[in-house]
């Protein structure tokens, strides 16, 4: 009973994470996006 | 009447208004700065915005009223929204810095196709607007349980100093308010979890769960023993991939996302929204799962009268400190106001700018579309108010329902248009109007019984666009340079 309350617990700490880590992620590696963004009148990549 | 309610919640509405008229009055000179905050949001505002998005009437009142239900099964929503924004980052990295001054422009940009931007924008009209009387609805029990007056004096309260913000200053009063009503709502979420955690032991409150078999309200079911502490509870495992399916695409390409990815400064500053953000939402969740099971515990089954979405906050306003369940009344409300405010701001920039101005044909001045940007946005929470005041029956069922036609009709253009550049004009008209029908016949099959009930309507609608978006974009030849040079510019 308590276990899958644990479950749930630790999946929600991952999952909800999850987001922040792939931004996390695309922040310390700019050439995966920098590279396909093109840069706009006005605007910034 | 409780005079410390009332004070919280008078003191919360008077600074909402204040910023909101603040931020409209010094931020605001083009008409870009109201329709999208002039693409130049910095990091405090984006992030306080982007968890305004997220806190609704629905998630404190639905969410919690699921995990009151249902037990801890009732917490996989987040789990799905939080997948689903991993889909917003990737459509956030290439399409910010295409200014996008609204969502559905991307279609016009993308596919050169004006009937898929107009179709484009009464998918979201249609699948946001009445989606908002739920919010109205929040909103005003919030105020009837605060104040003691009645939930329409809420709604017109709430609804007048909505129009006001919204017709002064768009999405940038919207966005400078957001961080006011995601500090309010993230405070009251953490100080009422913190009082359920000192003030309760988790492992009682699991073994009483474990054989608690009482109805959550007064003449529904039995709960079947056990079901509240599994994983999967009463819901079943296809309930679960469907519903999963739904969300994760539904929030996936949600306009109101999309416009958040477009309002920030930069790329960084987008990304930091989600990197700043969802640490915070993931606490929040994880809190109001466990105050919801500890209601639960404590309250076995609602007292007459209440139904099971009022869990939390009956059961905070009851045994709680009274400066809690002020704080939790205040954020019930700013969660409210957040959704409804930032909707009909989407709504109205999107009716002038996708589909009035287009078809007007006319060359506006700027000073000419801010005041119609002005005028539309003032409209329509006026009619709103009208509306959330007297809804119809049919009302809410396309609020219920419309919801899923928005994704059916988004998902394919949005993700294939950004990620394939064969996607062509004649594949996405295809999958945008099979997607919108074919959720909307589901759900009437589903509202008529002939599908189970397990089955999440727009999920099968939200594949087979997909599908058909690769089958006829396939039968179709390749989109022109010009269409697809800002979207996949040579390395």
């Amino acid at each position: 009973m308590e276990g899958d309350f644990l479950i749930m617990l630790a999946l929600s700490i991952i999952i909800l994470n999850l987001p922040a880590i792939t931004a996390a992620i695309l922040l310390k590696m700019p050439q995966l996006w920098a590279s396909g963004a093109k840069k706009v009148e006005g605007g910034e990549t | 009447m409780n005079p410390l309610y009332v004070s919280v919640m008078v003191v919360f509405l008077l600074l909402y208004l204040g910023i909101g008229i603040w931020a409209g009055r010094r931020k605001v000179e083009t008409s870009k700065d109201f329709t999208i905050a002039g693409f130049k949001l910095g990091p405090v505002v984006l992030v306080g915005t982007y968890l305004a998005t997220f806190y609704s009437g629905a998630s404190l009142i639905g969410g919690t009223g699921m995990v009151y239900r249902l037990g801890i099964a009732g917490n996989w929503w987040p789990l799905f929204y939080a997948l689903a924004t991993v889909i917003n980052v990737f459509i956030a990295i290439r399409i910010r810095g295409k200014l996008l001054e609204t969502p559905p422009e991307f279609m016009e940009r993308r596919y050169g196709s004006r009937l898929l931007r107009i179709i484009a924008s009464i998918g979201l009209v249609v699948g946001t607007l009445f989606g908002t009387l739920v919010q109205y609805k929040a909103m005003g029990i919030a105020w009837t349980l605060a104040t003691g007056l009645s939930p329409e004096m809420g709604v017109i309260i709430g609804g007048i100093l909505m129009a006001t913000i919204i017709t002064i200053g768009g999405l940038m009063s919207v966005a400078y308010s957001d961080v006011l009503k995601a500090a309010v709502f993230t405070i009251a979420i953490i100080w009422a979890g913190l009082w359920c955690f000192t003030t309760y032991d988790i492992s009682s409150v699991l073994d009483k769960l474990s054989t608690l078999s009482t109805p959550p309200e007064v003449g529904a079911p039995p709960t079947p023993a056990g079901s509240l502490v599994s994983l999967i509870g009463t819901l079943g495992v296809y309930m679960l991939i469907f519903q999963a399916i739904n969300w994760i695409f539904g929030i996936g390409i949600h306009p109101q996302y999309v416009q958040r990815m477009s309002a920030g400064k930069d790329m960084k500053t987008t990304l930091l929204q989600y990197l700043v953000g969802w640490p915070i939402l993931c606490v929040i969740y994880i809190l109001l799962m466990i105050a919801s099971l500890i209601a639960r515990a404590v309250i076995p089954t609602m007292p007459e009268g209440y139904t099971s979405d009022w869990a939390l906050p009956y059961f905070l306003t009851t045994y709680a400190p009274p400066l809690v369940g002020a704080m939790f009344f205040a954020g019930i409300a700013a969660a409210a106001i957040s959704t409804v405010d930032s909707q009909l701001e989407l709504i109205a920039a999107s009716i002038f700018s996708d589909i009035v101005e287009p078809l007007s044909g006319k060359k506006l001045t700027d000073e000419e579309r801010l005041k119609w940007c002005r005028v539309t946005a003032l409209v329509i929470a006026l009619v709103m108010i009208l509306v959330a005041l007297r809804p119809s029956p049919l009302l809410l069922l396309i609020q219920t329902y419309g919801w899923g036609i928005l994704a059916a009709i988004y998902a394919a253009p949005l993700i294939f248009g950004l990620y394939w550049k064969r996607g062509n004009r004649e594949g996405a008209l295809a999958a945008s109007i099979t997607g919108g029908l074919l959720a909307a016949v589901f759900q009437a099959m589903q509202f008529t019984g002939l599908l189970p009930p397990y089955m999440a309507p727009a999920a099968p609608a939200i594949l087979a666009s997909l599908i058909v978006y690769v089958i006829v974009t396939l039968m179709f030849p390749a989109p022109p340079e010009e269409l697809t040079r800002d979207f996949f510019p040579e390395k």
